[in-house]
């Protein structure tokens, strides 16, 4: 007697395939940017204006958002991981809120530039707040996953991950902050420990995943 | 930890895919079973033993 076949189990390395769709996220990206790059330097060069470089600046973060949702789709497909309800919820509400945030930056960064004298303190800070509830919100979101994912491997990795990602984001700071006070290094805004976290998060979650696969 | 998870499954002719649906998780959770680079929790080693009708003990094979 035949032992009975195990059809479609485990997936055959996905290696070479998610190489490929890294490989594309990337050119891609460089893509965008360099475009980016000659339309600000053609909107500088021509006088157009804060408009039209608002323009640019919102195509450029629509284009680099596609890319990044389509990455993510694609890198699921071809790794055959299986999008629970709640990473589903997930995934549209984090694009919904790096939408928001996307448009309330150029906003902001627009009005603000476009004000002589520099505007009154209220609404420097009505300004400042804009983009920051954006970001607030998507961290919630990622709150609102660990709570509402029912599947334990799934959230097991989103929670290790996250821990190596605050880990990473600490050190890059402490380390930049002393290469700042040693005169070494420029100075980063504040802001961007989000997108360096956001960074950290995802080369995490690649290592934590293959471990488990 | 080793498992009889996939000489069970293999009996019932189910797919990685088949029993992840049966067991309201993940394809992805399956095979990390499976292979033994994941220990389910309690509950889902519970939910594991009702499905094929077998004491935990004669599904996860304790190593100590």
């Amino acid at each position: 007697m035949n032992p009975p076949a195990v059809s479609s189990d485990t997936p055959p390395s996905p290696g070479k395939a998610v190489a490929l769709t890294g490989g594309l996220t990337i050119a891609g990206t460089a893509v965008a940017v360099g475009l980016f790059w000659a339309a600000a330097a053609q909107v500088r060069e021509r006088h157009l204006g804060g408009v039209w470089m608002w323009g640019a600046a919102a195509v450029y973060a629509i284009v680099i958002l596609g890319i990044a949702f389509a990455a993510t789709r694609a890198g699921q497909r071809v790794s055959r991981l299986t999008r629970t309800p709640a990473a589903r919820l997930y995934h549209r509400r984090f694009f919904i809120g790096m939408g928001a945030y996307v448009l309330t930056i150029l906003t902001s960064a627009l009005v603000f530039a476009s004000l002589h004298p520099a505007p009154p303190t209220w609404l420097a800070t009505l300004l400042a707040l804009a983009p920051t509830a954006p970001i607030i919100g998507v961290i919630a979101v990622m709150g609102l996953y660990l709570r509402d994912e029912t599947d334990e491997l799934e959230r097991a990795i989103s929670a290790e991950s996250g821990l190596w990602a605050t880990g990473g984001l600490l050190a890059i700071a402490t380390l930049w902050g002393f290469l700042e006070q040693f005169g070494l290094a420029g100075h980063v805004e504040a802001w961007a420990a989000f997108p360096v976290w956001s960074v950290c998060l995802g080369i995490a979650t690649g290592f934590v995943r293959r471990r488990y696969r | 930890m080793k498992n009889r998870l996939k000489v069970l499954r293999a009996e019932r002719d189910w797919s990685q895919a088949d029993l992840a649906a049966r067991l309201d998780v993940s394809r992805q959770s399956v095979n990390a079973i499976e292979t033994g680079k994941y220990d389910p929790s309690l509950p889902l080693a519970f939910r594991i033993a009702r499905l094929f009708d077998q004491p935990i003990e004669a599904i996860f094979i304790d190593a100590a």
